[in-house]
């Protein structure tokens, strides 16, 4: 039994059909469910080119194996009563009014339950559309929700063997990953064994001036082994090749997007020549649409000579390098890791100078990728469910009080001897197809989110934008509106066949109130509540949490303040003093704009996410050791402070008139100073930078801490250099009166005006930024929000819906009572009672599963306790009264009951 | 096997269509429960075909009642997760007399519809 040409679906398929056998009794599945999981595959297999071909076959064999689970359990050895048999189908031979095709043996027997529930939905719009609607929107999130997981965590990176990959990266003393040294990573391919290949590149940026006016164009610097070893193969033109790169050509390759977006796909761009960054490259070749990771995000390719001599020679620099390599055949990661490890600790030994504080980290590349996606992606993927299962609570809530409303129906039909698993199979089939309408209209609802989800990309989501509506998502939406119509519908179902005739035929007028089918309503009402209650926690700490984020300070003022990314451009400005002038002249020019109140310049930018970090040791220092500190470096012009509103707390700041001759003049932030002069003055202190050639630099000022990484990331010590030692690129942030993006057309014409070959780049608001630090926090608070708001509106609803069918069940009672003098005070507060006693019970329960439940987001959250008490309170105070209301609303209704009426009613 | 709760074959009529079926099918040797859909889709006598579930329902119920059981000697031709089953002595009597009890009443039906007919 391999599988031959078997169509992709049909595994799942398969494992659908096992889904639903589970479902069947044990002893049933012990005897039969290996054979008839084996037959499942054959008969699909087997009817091709029948009447609706493989398709047909398997949702056939599916709806039969469904529709007799409800009387498998009735017909069950020991569960049969005596004299019963007849009532297990509605098919026996001396009663029979439809003959021989009324039993389970037809196969047209589930369409004509299909008509019927057809005729049902018909026949009570309403009804069907609250059941429809419910399960869409429960259906439909869940749909979008595993859409997501699938295409960002599920689906293979789209390289051949993606598991062989890895991504490697050097590590500094305390653990964190670093970009590594071209010279070390030349060593790790030399002498690895636990590699097949390596392959590097780093992150870059070019200012092309040969089409137009200047535009920066984002690249990647790489070997052209990446492209092997990753199997990217250029769709025009040719890759790099070995002698080319030797000679030290300068080549591009272009990626498909920009391509396609930036010269419409033309062919004969292949061999002409770019002008990057003042210098000629010429077009090798095309790589394909929609590289991922770690080709993504680029315009242009160009290989590694690109990067500066410093950069290829001095082990000690790190020019933001990453490494991919693909394991050997028969290699594991763990081998690799320790390999990898001892080439490090040889050449820590080797160039103790450079590498004495170098680690090496191993990690696949899918780690890489997926990263803290997979947490959101799998607690959201569970609040969803349990949105499913509220959903499902409810709509069997329905189906109950139908079904109690449907007694003299059913009883009828049982009478004239209809078998109690035809109705079960009816009423199943109804549900299925409610249920199959629901999902159909989910899945639309499905596709319109994921959609948006790819165009808003909210939580910075990897893969977010390959993500879309695929087969398996299709299947998975089936499957789930299989189980779903089963959760739903089986206990209503076989509580419906229940009726006894002669007792509801013989009680003639009176309708029972409660019974079993009133203790399961309430039952599945305080499971909903409970459920409510745990998504509904969630949510009140996520939003805690952002409440927390947003109270945060990062010690700078960026409200209003917009950042216009301006990188060199080679060519004219290889030489420092050029950039300083172009930079000093922009600034000049932008600070007398109407409107601008603050202009500076920094590199790099807090909040982007990036940083730079280099190696200090301070003369004579104590607190110092031989291998030195790390520190970020931040390189700012004299206005930076003030315009990010970052206090100066001793001495002063730069006048823009430091030169790099002798001693550098340098700015630190209060915890450099703490670390380095524990309690002494930093004033007048000197240190240095550990790279050769560095000159000495002095501290003159202190200024407060700065959480560069935003409000979740932890950031490290802080040096500030003034902008006239030497910068390759600055960005301007501005201060204006008034929307500060009214400035960007006149911005990038000064930008033209004083330097024509190069061009502005990430234009934001810097409040952009400080958003996107948040965006994890912010999509699973957006999200918990989301359900627990459809959670609680579907267990209000639930809760209504159960207690106002109560009310209308007792009508007669509550007039008698009335009647008889009762106070119509007290008949609503009973009424109502009846309501807040079940959403006590839910809450407490509730509560209890969120004890539990609130842990799992405990990475999440800033600020608060996983059982934050106030959070706790809210949530269970605030669903007793909403549950009070929705119990009140029905319960004033007894107050208009007319007792003469209601004694006469019936 | 509980097949001395019932001799008389006569409580266990009248069968389902489907259990007939299964009966019929093994009538002839032991078969497993995919040959006897397949003989049933072969014969094409109109007789709509049992969907999986069903027919394995219906050979739980058979088994239970000591109709059928399954045939020790003989094994799988190509796959070893099939169960073979035969007719007990019960199973062959029930067969018999429901076919009986159909034949007398597709008799009587025949003998009506001549009688009307003009």
């Amino acid at each position: 039994m391999t599988p031959r040409n078997d169509p992709v679906w049909l595994g799942a398929a398969v494992a659908a059909y096992r889904v639903v056998l589970a479902f069947y009794p044990r002893g049933f599945r012990r005897a039969a469910e290996r054979e008839m999981v084996a037959a499942f595959r054959r008969r699909v297999r087997e009817a091709v080119g029948r009447p609706g071909g493989r398709i047909g076959a398997a949702l056939r064999e599916g709806l039969d194996l469904l529709l007799g689970l409800p009387a498998t359990w009735l017909e069950r050895p020991g569960g049969t009563a005596p004299g019963s048999e007849g009532m297990e189908e509605g098919w026996t031979h001396g009663l029979s009014r439809t003959g021989w095709t009324m039993n389970g043996w037809t196969t047209g027997g589930w369409v004509r339950d299909v008509g019927r529930a057809l005729r049902g939905i018909r026949r009570r719009p309403g009804f069907a559309a609250v059941v429809i609607l419910t399960l869409a929107v429960a259906i439909g999130a869940n749909a979008t929700v595993f859409g997501i997981v699938r295409g960002v965590l599920l689906e293979p990176l789209p390289y051949p063997e993606p598991a062989e990959l890895t991504y490697i990266l050097e590590t500094d003393p305390s653990g964190a990953t670093t970009s590594v040294s071209w010279l070390n990573y030349r060593d790790w391919r030399e002498r690895s064994r636990a590699f097949e290949s390596m392959g590097a590149r780093t992150g870059w940026s070019f200012t092309m001036t040969s089409e137009g006016p200047a535009e920066v164009l984002s690249a990647r610097l790489i070997t052209p082994s990446l492209l092997d070893l990753l199997g990217v193969e250029p769709i025009q033109g040719r890759s790099f090749t070995r002698d080319e790169l030797r000679r030290g050509e300068r080549l591009v390759l272009l990626s498909g997007d920009f391509w396609r977006r930036r010269f419409g796909s033309n062919p004969s761009l292949v061999g002409s020549t770019l002008q990057l960054d003042g210098e000629p490259f010429v077009v090798a070749g095309v790589l394909p649409e929609r590289l991922e990771f770690p080709m993504d995000g680029a315009d242009v390719f160009a290989p590694m000579s690109v990067l500066s001599e410093n950069d290829r020679t001095n082990r000690a620099s790190h020019p933001g390098i990453s490494v991919v390599g693909r394991l050997a055949d028969g290699t594991d990661l763990e081998e690799a890791r320790r390999e990898m490890e001892g080439i490090a600790a040889e050449l820590a030994r080797e160039h103790p100078d450079t590498n004495a504080e170098d680690g090496v980290s191993v990690r696949t590349l899918r780690e890489r990728v997926v990263g803290d996606a997979g947490g959101v992606l799998f607690l959201l993927q569970g609040a969803v469910a349990l949105v499913l299962l509220i959903a499902c609570a409810n709509v069997a809530n329905l189906l109950l009080a139908r079904s109690a409303e449907r007694g003299r129906e059913v009883a009828v039909r049982t009478s004239l001897g209809a078998g109690r698993a035809s109705l079960v199979r009816h009423m199943l089939g109804e549900v299925l197809v409610l249920a199959g309408i629901g999902a159909a209209l989910g899945g639309l609802l499905a596709v319109w989110a994921i959609g948006l989800f790819r165009t808003l990309q909210p939580g910075d989501l990897p893969r977010i934008a390959h993500v879309e509506v695929d087969g398996h998502v299709l299947l998975f939406t089936a499957v789930l509106t299989v189980i779903t119509a089963l959760l739903a519908g089986v206990v209503p179902a076989i509580q419906a066949s229940r009726v006894e005739p002669a007792a509801i035929l013989g009680r003639e007028g009176s309708r029972g109130s409660s019974g079993a089918g009133g203790a399961l309503r309430r039952g599945l009402v305080v499971s909903e509540v409970a459920l409510s209650v745990v998504l509904l926690m969630g949510a009140g700490l996520m939003v805690r949490t952002m409440d927390n984020l947003l109270g945060e300070d990062t010690g700078l003022d960026t409200q209003g303040v917009l950042s216009v990314h301006v990188p060199s451009a080679g060519g004219d400005y290889s030489e420092p003093e050029a950039r300083a002038g172009l930079f000093a002249e922009l600034l000049r020019r932008v600070e007398v704009l109407p409107a601008v109140t603050h202009v500076a310049g920094v590199d790099p930018l807090p909040l982007s996410g990036f940083n730079r970090q280099w190696t200090i040791s301070g003369e004579g220092l104590e607190s110092v050791d031989d291998a030195g500190i790390r520190t970020e470096v931040g390189t700012v012009t004299p206005n930076y402070f003030s315009t990010l509103g970052i206090r100066v707390l001793r001495g002063t700041t730069f006048t823009g008139d430091e030169t790099g001759d002798g001693v550098l003049p340098i700015m630190v932030d209060e915890t450099f100073a703490e670390r380095l002069w524990p309690g002494g003055d930093p004033l007048g202190r000197t240190v240095r930078f550990t790279a050769e050639g560095s000159p000495p630099m002095q501290v003159v000022g202190v200024v407060e801490h700065v959480r560069h990484y935003g409000v979740t990331g932890e950031s490290g010590i802080q040096l500030y250099r003034p902008y006239t030692a030497g910068v390759w690129s600055l960005t301007l942030v501005v201060r204006a009166d008034g929307d500060p993006m009214a400035l960007v057309p006149r911005i990038r014409e000064i930008l033209s005006e004083v330097a024509p070959s190069v061009a502005a780049t990430r234009i934001r608001m810097m409040e952009e930024y400080e958003r996107e630090s948040m965006a994890a926090e912010r999509l699973t608070a957006g999200m918990l929000q989301l359900f627990g708001g459809v959670a609680l509106l579907l267990a209000v609803v639930g809760l209504y819906g159960v207690i106002s069918y109560s009310v209308a069940q007792r009508t007669r009672e509550f007039g008698i009572r009335l009647a008889i003098g009762a106070r119509s005070g007290r008949v609503v507060a009973g009424v109502t009672g009846e309501g807040l006693g079940l959403a006590v019970a839910g809450v407490g329960l509730g509560v209890l599963a969120a004890f539990f439940a609130s842990r799992l987001l405990e990475t999440f959250l800033f600020g608060v306790e996983p059982l934050d008490p106030a959070t706790f309170l809210a949530v269970g105070a605030g669903m007793i009264l909403v549950s009070g209301l929705a119990a009140f609303v029905p319960a004033v209704r007894t107050t208009r009951i007319d007792p003469a009426e209601a004694l006469r009613m019936e | 096997m509980n097949g001395t709760e019932a001799n008389d074959p006569a409580v266990h009529l009248p069968l389902r269509p489907v259990e007939y079926q299964v009966l019929v099918g093994l009538s002839r040797g032991p078969r497993h429960g995919y040959a006897i859909l397949q003989q049933t889709e072969e014969r094409d006598d109109g007789s709509a075909v049992p969907g999986l579930a069903t027919l394995y329902r219906a050979i739980r119920r058979l088994e239970r009642d000591g109709l059928v059981e399954p045939s020790p000697g003989v094994t799988g031709d190509d796959d070893e997760r099939r169960r073979y089953l035969r007719l007990t002595a019960t199973g062959r009597e029930v067969l018999r007399a429901e076919t009986r009890r159909l034949r007398s009443m597709v008799q009587a039906a025949e003998a009506a519809l001549e009688g009307r007919s003009r």
